[in-house]
């Protein structure tokens, strides 16, 4: 596959096929990084780290069929750090997080709902749903059975439902 | 089951991806990112240089490797503490390798705390016109794994009485290295004016883990400033019909300057010095500055080129030599391109540029030419003639050994055609040239 021989290269060094394959995922990257960080600046900041972590990187990637799901862990696991560190220094930063949202205040209890989630949880709800990754691509990247990334999800959105029913339940089935 | 949660990720995504995505920004992110990376594979420590002034100055940001010393030299380095590291960042520089080598260095070791940070200034090597700085940045608790990088965002130079010196170029550290609990490193500072003080203040901004400190390190130079040495040249040479008359050299302990002017009737414009170089009678050479300003650009005719210094050896003989020059005729300097049409309206002779789409908002041109380590693009012009922000460039050489360079330039921008202007061209004059300057 074409796509396949491009990870190889940028493997192997090629700096025009690292920037290509980055941008094919670039979106990707940029939706997960606002999912988590939920605003513009902490995620450019996200995507630029990312990036420069992924060329350090690119050589340990085993399996280049995987870049996708292998560099969506890494923005993952980026964001996951940020989070931890912005709950011992910042508070009460979540205010200037409303811009933009003040139409669809739904969406932003969807929004908090999943943030609230535990770490694993929200890890695969959001490759699931933001990064459109399948339950087998999930299951390889976390390096667990296929059934473990099921019961996970399905965990997952049991939370969710149990998140957003607390909160007035506009949700509820 | 959960139908109505999934339903409200979907939509989620659906708001996320089609929220207007920064893709610019992204973009700029990515490069931001790569050359980061980019950087840290190619050399070991990346300066940030600022210019002032009238005169341009040119970089040369190539680390070279380290030129060898001598066992007795070696063995000095070795019994001093902390002069291992600093001989480690010169090594670059026989010039300066000569300075630590004759104790034209000189021990600070002056030091403030702050924000749990503390910065040393270690020593310096100063003459009138030019100061190196080794210091050293400890933090208490090491720099925290999401935001590894410190950055000295700025720095200046004050003078504790009289007159502050004007700095016409400074290097150091942007993004210093990370998970380190200590960090040493250099600024290269150079004046327009000499030095009128011994005391100093040295202005450190630094940035670590989200947190910004100005540092104030007060010190005093105790060894007096060495006087250059001055040699009148007022030669005129002519390679392949282009006059360059070489005009003075003044070598100073940091750096030589050698003041060349172009005739302003010369067919071809001239680039650069490949090898300009200092050789002495036994045939030891010191050559172009390799990793920092490597030349000022007084005008494009007159130019003062910089060579490492050979201030603490006294030849016998001298000669100021070269034997190839970067140069292109005067009628080839521009590139025109029309991203619409994807096609290179014109260029110069021999055709090794041809037009390649990158990804994102780039152009991005083929040049097809064995290693060419110059970034050959200057200012881009579109056809209302606004000249055109670029974002960032990039340059990359793949296996066919064919160079890519890239330009981050805005689409909706700009007017085609773009007409953009040459730095750089693979196209040499060759001829030897031996100026006896003693």
């Amino acid at each position: 596959m074409e796509k396949i021989k491009l990870v190889k290269k940028a493997i192997s060094g090629n700096d025009a096929a690292f920037l290509k394959i980055i941008h094919e995922v670039k979106l990707d990257l940029y939706k997960t990084a606002f999912a988590y960080l939920r605003n513009e600046n902490d995620a450019l900041e996200a995507v630029q780290e990312v990036t420069y972590r992924t060329y350090q990187n690119i050589k340990k990637l085993k399996k280049p069929a995987y870049f996708k799901t292998w560099i969506i862990r890494i923005m993952i696991n980026y964001c996951n750090d940020t989070l931890k560190q912005r709950n011992k220094f910042v508070l009460g930063d979540q205010l200037l997080q409303l811009e933009g949202y003040s139409e669809n205040l739904t969406l932003m209890e969807i929004e908090d709902a999943l943030q609230s989630l535990d770490e694993r949880s929200r890890e695969v709800l959001t490759m699931k749903y933001f990064n459109d990754l399948k339950i087998s691509e999930i299951a390889i990247l976390l390096d667990c059975p296929e059934g473990t990334v099921k019961t996970w999800l399905h965990k997952g959105l049991k939370s969710l439902r149990d998140k957003l029913a607390d909160e007035g339940g506009i949700s509820n089935v | 089951m959960f139908e109505k949660e999934e339903k409200d990720l979907t939509k989620l995504n659906e708001h996320y991806t089609n929220r207007h995505h920064p893709v610019e920004k992204i973009d700029a992110a990515i490069f931001a990112g790569f050359n980061k990376g980019k950087d840290e594979k190619n050399r070991r420590s990346l300066k940030k240089w600022l210019t002032s002034g009238m005169a341009v100055a040119v970089l040369v940001l190539l680390f070279v490797t380290g030129i060898k010393v001598s066992p007795a030299f070696a063995q000095y380095v070795a019994v001093i503490p902390g002069m291992e590291k600093i001989v480690d960042m010169i090594r670059h520089d026989k010039g300066l390798l000569a300075a630590v080598e004759n104790e034209y260095v000189q021990e600070i070791n002056v030091s403030e705390e702050k924000g749990g940070m503390k910065v040393t200034i270690d020593s310096v090597i100063a003459d009138e016109y030019g100061m190196i700085l080794f210091y050293t940045i400890e933090s208490d608790n090491g720099f925290e794994e999401n935001h590894p990088f410190i950055n000295l965002e700025s720095i200046q130079l004050k003078s504790a009485s009289g007159p502050n010196p004007v700095i016409s170029s400074s290097g150091f550290d942007n993004n210093l290295d990370q998970d380190k609990k200590k960090y040493t490193s250099s600024i290269e500072l150079f004046f327009q004016e000499p030095l009128q003080s011994n005391d100093f203040i040295i202005e450190m901004n630094v940035k670590a883990n989200k947190r910004q400190n100005l540092f104030e390190i007060p010190f005093s130079l105790k060894q007096s400033y060495k006087p250059n040495k001055i040699y009148e040249i007022n030669e005129t040479v002519s390679v392949e019909g282009q006059k360059i008359t070489f005009e003075e050299m003044k070598i100073y302990p940091l750096r030589a300057a050698v003041r060349v002017k172009f005739d302003l009737q010369n067919s071809k414009k001239i680039f650069e010095f490949n090898d300009l170089r200092l050789v002495d009678e036994h045939g030891e050479s010191w050559t172009k500055i390799t990793n920092g300003v490597t030349a000022s650009h007084i005008s494009d005719n007159e130019w003062v080129v910089y060579l490492q210094s050979n201030y603490f050896k006294e030849p016998k003989e001298l000669y100021l030599t070269f034997s190839k020059l970067q140069a292109l005729d005067k009628d080839e300097l521009q590139v025109i391109v029309d991203t619409d049409k994807e096609e290179i309206v014109k260029q110069p002779k021999g055709s090794i540029l041809s037009f390649a789409q990158l990804e994102g908002s780039e152009i991005a041109i083929r040049m097809k030419t064995k290693e060419f380590s110059y970034f050959p693009f200057g200012t881009v012009i579109d056809a209302d003639g606004e000249e055109i922000h670029i974002a960032h460039g990039i340059s990359s050489t793949d296996e066919e050994g064919i160079g890519l360079i890239g330009l981050g330039i805005d689409k909706a921008q700009y007017k085609n055609p773009l007409t953009i202007e040459l730095n750089y061209y693979p196209s040499w004059i060759e001829e030897e040239i031996k100026i006896k300057l003693q």
